[in-house]
């Protein structure tokens, strides 16, 4: 059954999942039915003003810091 | 790669040693200990996960101190990093353990005893008993293994437990820095760098909070950025919404000013390579903050839709 996703679950997801996260850049809504979750019209239509390439500079950034090599 | 030659030299040095040790005194255990060890590399090489130039400079810092003598005590400089290498692998055999959700295997925690002893005996051909060495190595060895399992409970003070808590762990490595100023006749340098050292040492943990804010979420893991989170979000408001609305800025802006608060004691010191090591900490923190306004800006603007605030 679809569930609501809150934006901790949803960031959570982008960053760990590069697949995911190509799928959302493409269409949204059917990325997050295939992971169980029902978005509203206006997660939808935010989702889709998105300007993809800032946010991918972000998860880099934060996918750096988890990285074994570099800080851990 | 390490800048000071001599010290990129004792880390190679200093791996090949562990290595064969582990080999040597614990075959049963090598095959799986050599491969967590080198699982912490993107190389495989041992070495290589102390010459990253962004890691905590445990085996660099030390020697800063004793810059200029240290080419004449090669021996004890050679051990002071050896050891601090069985030492690290120790805490890091047990923080992953007691984690339980990452890196070692149970079937690890007799390694323990391995790098416990080799982190301890090699100081042993440097420091009678009775030196002022034994009580300092003492303190700050049973101090960071009582921190190991402190997991500070949400609320005020959290964030003040974190910071004690790093000053016990990554602090530790005052016991290179006090074997080093004492094996080589400057003993009073000691008490000038420890408090440089250790306000290094929380900044550290800071950058690495700041930075590993989401494993720490999901495994829901104590965390200065996420501390700070919880005392300044708006009622409702996600931990995720709220870094990127403002801790992500928030964290980096106290890493920078923490790093600027302790320069006039580094310069103080006299110390070019640690003074270089503040500049490139604030340019890393100063990168982070250029690489990623625009996107949080947009994250932020898609989170109201996601967990709107409650009023």
């Amino acid at each position: 059954m679809a569930a609501p996703l809150d934006f901790n679950q949803l960031v959570i997801r982008m960053l760990g999942d590069v697949k995911f996260r190509v799928a959302m850049v493409k269409n949204p809504e059917k990325a997050l039915r295939g992971i169980g979750a029902k978005p509203t019209k206006q997660q939808l239509t935010a989702l889709k003003a998105m300007n993809w390439s800032s946010i991918e500079k972000v998860f880099t950034a934060f996918k750096a810091g988890v990285h074994p090599a570099t800080f851990t | 790669m390490t800048s000071d030659p001599l010290v990129h030299e004792l880390i190679e040095a200093g791996a090949a040693r562990l290595e064969e040790t582990i080999r040597t005194e614990t075959p049963g255990l090598a095959e799986p200990a050599l491969a967590w060890i080198r699982s912490l590399t993107l190389t495989n090489r041992l070495a290589d996960y102390f010459h990253h130039p962004l890691r905590f400079p445990m085996l660099r810092l030390p020697g800063w101190a004793v810059e200029h003598e240290a080419p004449n005590h090669r021996a004890l400089f050679a051990d002071t990093i050896y050891s601090t290498m069985a030492g690290y692998y120790h805490i890091r055999l047990l923080d992953d353990l007691v984690d339980r959700q990452t890196g070692a295997p149970l079937e690890l925690l007799p390694l323990a005893a391995l790098f416990h002893t080799e982190f301890q005996s090699a100081y042993l051909p440097h420091f009678p008993a009775a030196s002022p060495f034994w009580p300092v190595f003492r303190h700050r060895w049973l101090g960071l293994a009582d921190a190991t399992v402190a997991r500070p409970a949400p609320g005020p003070d959290q964030a003040a437990a974190l910071f004690a808590r790093a000053t016990a762990t990554v602090g530790a490595v005052v016991i290179p820095l006090r074997a080093l100023t004492l094996g080589m006749g400057v003993p009073e340098r000691f008490d000038q760098w420890e408090p440089v050292v250790l306000e290094l040492a929380r900044i550290d943990q800071l950058m690495d909070d700041v930075l590993d804010w989401q494993p720490d979420l999901e495994r829901s893991q104590p965390n200065l950025l996420l501390a700070d989170g919880a005392e300044r979000a708006h009622p409702g408001e996600s931990s995720a919404a709220w870094v990127v609305r403002e801790g992500y800025r928030r964290g980096l802006a106290a890493v920078r000013k923490r790093l600027n608060e302790l320069t006039p004691a580094a310069t103080a010191l006299g110390s070019a390579p640690l003074l270089e090591f503040l500049a490139g900490r604030r340019a890393a923190a100063d990168a982070l903050e250029d690489e990623t306004s625009a996107g949080l800006a947009q994250l932020a603007s898609l989170a109201v839709w996601f967990d709107p605030p409650s009023a």
